[in-house]
């Protein structure tokens, strides 16, 4: 059903599958998500965003990093192999609109899915400007998608071994601040600290930023409540509700604690896969 | 026999004493009612295997025979599909297994399900004549552990199944209600087709249920029993998400669908620290343990919680399943509080009793207040306040009132809350068409037909979460409905050709397929007495494609009277459209259609341009295009025109009719130069296929083949020279007077 037929690996770990999934492709919209399933008994489910589709061609790309177990036994298949289920497009889209300069932050693996809302926001007529964050050059993937797709692109790396040396938030608040340039809508996908600190550095600006959320979560159509987030002190399911949702209202250190509720547990199963490797 | 536990002394002795003897119902009551044998709970608490072993021969024989085969059987009309118990339970006791089951199945698919997760004390046993005798409901005649011994010991004949009906039922979900009204719609002849979310069919006896409860191979061998019968399964398959209803109905031709998506939403409380690290939905912590494994530790990659002391909260059967999966996944103390007493808790007494056998406490009267979290952000305790019961609420149960000053803390780790679950807002957010109530819940006529024609619904999406045979009853309600609207003599066909599919390159001729489809269609328009209305006359010899007809009536009766009326020809750009109503004698409308289409100028493959037609010919009857007969692109001979009525629809068709069938179908073919592969015609009144299933050409020598069958069927197969089959049809009847 689901046969993978190209596979590139983007670094050390992020691996890049285009993966066939016509009635996925031919749906999906930007911002939207897939749940897959390397096999049928055992694996785990997980949700991966559709960082790009080919309706004529019926496929699907994934970008994910392999980092858990899972994600690991998932980088170890093949160009031919056949992902036993994947379940989708799941999520809302994003709203996409012509907001006017729209800011696109994307931290490691999140630049993945941020690709095509980008494209999205630029084909509403949007100028649009992406901030790609990313611990060291390597790590930093999709950046020539990127400069063809948006206005302009600026890259930060931790250690400055690419563009500036700092965190996303630095390019952010200088937009912010500027008279020129202030955008008129943020959009941050990445790791939940990065997004909470993208949310606070636009909240005073009053600038309206949307954080695409990656929780845990089992079926990913609103029946198992693992993905829930307090957003504006109240209880909504990333799967159904979001996965975008106001990022100012967003509670990101509850969300912080609730990524880490299986911790023990994977710790085990993470060193399993190491240790066969 | 198989899948027998070790023999029971005391059943076998009673075996010998009463079996087959002919008893007085007090001999009968004098019989001891039947225990379950059971896994030993200290050795069942650490493993997932059913916990139920199920009644041996002489057990299920002794307990059959102890019913009192009652005159007015209050158990039937206690059953959500009215199974003929008595019966079944008479011919267990005259050990004729096979007949027993056979009674069963003819109301139940699932025995083997209802007989272990159906709450019977609430039902079939709830008013057993024997249990009322004596005086106490625990001494009813134990139903669903007889169905169980069936199920589990008896093969199952062959499910009969009608002749195809060439219609199509699309269910979206295949949890209970959705299995149930699958089978019972295929078994009326129906193509389905269900969409399961899940990887794995069967709703909630994969995701919810235990294992212990309900292993997972019944779920197995009922699904596949479903698919022997000719039902397709689409896992992966989220309609609303993967594709909308609308959608989905409308490509694949489905006649009607059946929504049965549950209610999946987890309810949670809103008390405060409810997002800690440790608190779970119970269909979380059951979906982790029950589909996707997590129990097995070792070979699963869904973690599962490690937990030592674990609240959960709520008294349902959800509540009951949660709790005994974390004594089986080692927690050292597990509880269960309920703001009610246990005579309140809708769960089956059975699992409650097993649950405290299993060392499971029950905090009754009790509810959460707070969860208070650790410095990490882990549950550490909880806070119960305690109740006591006041007056009957609206459910008929006794409310809860809150005692002042009740608060308590209690050391807890885990909090897991089965306090019930809301309708998926899914296909709410996907499906303008349908009505829900403020609650999320479809609503549905009393035939579970939704304000959406020809799409019904039922189970917990319609109810609320209930159980699974009243899921399955549902189900099968929306079946029958189903069935007969299906049969009703419904006309509801889309003839459509896309330029686009036929590759013009001056020899490929479309306007044959579609003067074929023409034909058709004013051959169905006259079956239902619109005379005078002939779409084939009114555009013979022009080129026509994307040419739709779309209408729905109920056939009327053959010597009925019906006045047909159209409006006049309305036109956007090239295309021209002309609605019609038919109504019968009293004025019932019987079809109300439209019909568009565009002329092509043969010569220059162009639309024919709007000044062809002045206004003043476009407002009058038929023929519309009077004058406008270039002969030569006739496409099927003029002889062969008269008498299509004749073709498909009545029992006595000639030998000359069908043939003149077949040469049409010929010389279409003949003019083809090439058919794309995926074209595909297919029209299901009364039964007409024609499908093309490889490219002619007009050089080709086609050999036809006519095997007229009884006098209602006739098959059609048309060869090309070197033997490959290109063209079937198949054509059947009904007795229509």
């Amino acid at each position: 059903m689901y046969q993978i037929l190209k596979k590139t690996q983007l670094s050390d770990t992020v691996f890049d599958f285009t993966v066939r999934a016509p009635l996925i492709a031919r749906e999906r919209k930007a911002g939207q998500f897939v749940i897959v399933q390397a096999d049928n008994e055992f694996a785990e489910r997980i949700p991966l965003t559709i960082a790009d589709a080919d309706d004529e061609a019926g496929t699907i790309r994934l970008i994910f990093a392999a980092i858990g177990a899972s994600t690991r036994a998932l980088s170890g298949m093949n160009e031919g192999d056949t992902i036993a289920n994947i379940l989708g497009p799941l999520g809302k889209p994003t709203h996409i609109e012509n907001f006017g300069h729209a800011v696109c932050v994307g931290g490691g693996i999140g630049v993945a899915p941020l690709y095509p809302i980008v494209k999205a926001l630029k084909a509403a007529g949007n100028r649009v400007t992406v901030i790609i964050g990313a611990r060291t050059a390597d790590l930093i993937i999709l950046e020539p998608e990127m400069r063809a797709a948006a206005d302009e692109v600026l890259i930060v790396t931790d250690d400055g071994s690419k563009g500036g040396k700092g965190v996303v938030t630095g390019p952010l608040k200088r937009l912010c601040e500027s008279d020129t340039e202030k955008p008129d809508f943020v959009v941050t996908i990445g790791p939940a600290v990065m997004m909470k600190f993208c949310a606070l550095t636009t909240k005073p600006f009053g600038v309206p930023t949307v954080a695409s959320l990656n929780t845990i979560m089992i079926d990913g159509t609103g029946m198992c409540g693992g993905c829930r987030v307090s957003v504006g002190g109240k209880t909504r399911f990333v799967c159904v509700d979001g996965p975008e949702f106001d990022a100012h209202q967003v509670d990101f250190d509850n969300m912080l604690l609730r990524l880490n509720s299986f911790k023990k547990e994977e710790e085990h199963k993470c060193r399993i896969g190491i240790s066969h490797e | 026999m198989n899948n027998q536990p070790s023999s029971n002394t005391e059943a076998e002795e009673l075996y010998r004493l009463y079996a087959g003897k002919e008893l007085s119902p007090v001999e009968k009551m004098k019989i001891p009612a039947q225990e379950m044998p059971n896994q030993d709970p200290k050795v069942r608490s650490r493993n997932m295997k059913e916990v139920a072993l199920g009644y041996t021969k002489e057990q299920a024989v002794v307990e059959a025979t102890r019913c009192l085969q009652c005159k007015n059987p209050p158990c039937i009309s206690d059953c959500p599909v009215h199974i003929n118990i008595p019966a079944f339970l008479a011919e267990t006791a005259k050990e004729n297994f096979d007949e027993a089951l056979k009674v069963i199945r003819r109301d139940s698919l699932l025995p083997a399900m209802c007989g272990r997760v159906c709450p019977q004390e609430s039902q079939c046993q709830k008013n057993c004549t024997m249990g009322k005798a004596l005086k106490s409901i625990d001494k009813a005649v134990s139903i669903g552990r007889v169905e169980r011994f069936l199920a589990d010991n008896v093969d199952p004949e062959p499910v009969q199944i009608a002749a195809e009906t060439g219609k199509k039922v699309l269910i979206v979900g295949s949890g209970p209600a959705g299995i149930t009204c699958a089978a019972d719609c295929r078994k009326a002849g129906h193509r389905v087709v269900i969409c399961e979310a899940f990887n794995k069919p069967g709703g909630v006896t994969v995701y919810g249920i235990p294992e212990f409860r309900l292993p997972k191979t019944i779920v197995d061998k009922e699904i596949k029993n479903l698919q022997a019968m000719g039902v397709e399964i689409r896992p992966n398959f989220l309609v609303g998400k993967t594709q909308k209803l609308k959608d989905l109905m409308e490509k694949e031709h489905f006649d009607a669908a059946f929504i049965a998506v549950g209610a999946g939403l987890p309810v949670f409380t809103g008390v405060e620290g409810e997002n800690l690290i440790g608190v779970f939905a119970a269909n979380e912590y059951l979906t982790r343990s029950n589909l996707m494994k997590a129990y097995d530790k070792e070979h699963a990659l869904t973690p599962m919680f490690t937990s030592r002391r674990v609240a959960v909260l709520g008294g349902g059967n959800v509540a009951m399943d949660a709790a005994r999966t974390a004594v089986r996944m080692g927690a050292e103390k597990v509880a269960v509080i309920y703001r009610r007493t246990e005579a309140e808790m809708p769960a089956r007494k059975e699992e409650v009793h097993h649950a405290k056998e299993e060392g499971i406490v029950f905090y009754m009267l009790k509810n959460i207040r707070r969860i208070i979290g650790d410095e990490n952000g882990r549950v550490r305790q909880i806070e119960t306040v305690s109740f006591e019961l006041g007056e009957p609420d609206a459910s008929g149960r006794r409310s809860p009132v809150e005692i002042p000053g009740s608060e308590e803390l209690m050391d807890f780790d885990t909090v897991i809350i089965a306090i019930g679950s809301r309708s998926n807002p899914l296909i709410q957010q996907t499906t303008a068409e349908i009505e829900f109530n403020p609650k999320g819940n479809i609503i549905v006529s009393s035939e579970m037909e939704s304000s959406w024609k020809n799409v019904f619904a039922g189970g917990d999406i319609v109810s609320g979460a209930a159980t699974v045979i009243s899921a399955m009853g549902q189900g099968r309600e929306a079946a029958k409905a189903i069935n007969k609207r299906l049969s009703e003599k419904m006309f509801s066909h889309t003839f459509s050709v896309r330029l686009s599919e036929l590759d013009i390159n001056g020899k490929i001729q479309p306007y044959h397929i579609v003067s074929y489809f023409q034909d058709t269609a004013s051959m169905y328009l006259r079956q239902i007495g619109m005379s005078g209305f002939d779409l084939a006359e009114s555009n013979r010899g022009w080129v026509v494609n994307a040419m739709t007809v779309l209408f729905e009536a109920p056939l009327p009766q053959w010597n009925e009277t019906v006045e047909m009326t159209t409006w006049a020809l309305n036109r956007t750009g090239v295309r021209l459209f002309r609605d019609f109503t038919a109504k019968d004698g009293k004025g019932t409308i019987l079809a109300k259609g439209t019909s568009s289409w565009v002329v092509i100028d043969e010569s220059t493959r162009q639309p024919v341009p709007q000044e062809v037609f002045g206004d003043k010919e476009l407002i009058t009857g038929d023929p519309i295009l009077p004058g406008i007969r270039p002969g030569r692109f006739s496409p099927i001979p003029e002889e062969n025109r008269l008498g299509q009525s004749s073709y498909f629809w009545n029992p006595r068709t000639s030998e000359q009719d069908l043939n003149r069938h077949i040469n049409n179908i010929n010389y279409l073919i003949s003019c083809i130069e090439s058919i794309p592969e995926n074209f595909r015609a297919e029209k299901t009144l009364k039964r007409f296929d024609i499908v093309f299933k490889a490219e002619i050409y007009a050089h080709q020598q086609i050999e036809i083949r006519t095997i007229l069958g009884e006098t209602e069927a006739v098959h059609t197969l048309i060869r090309t020279s070197d033997g490959k089959e290109v063209c079937t049809a198949k054509t059947e009847w009904e007795n229509c007077h």
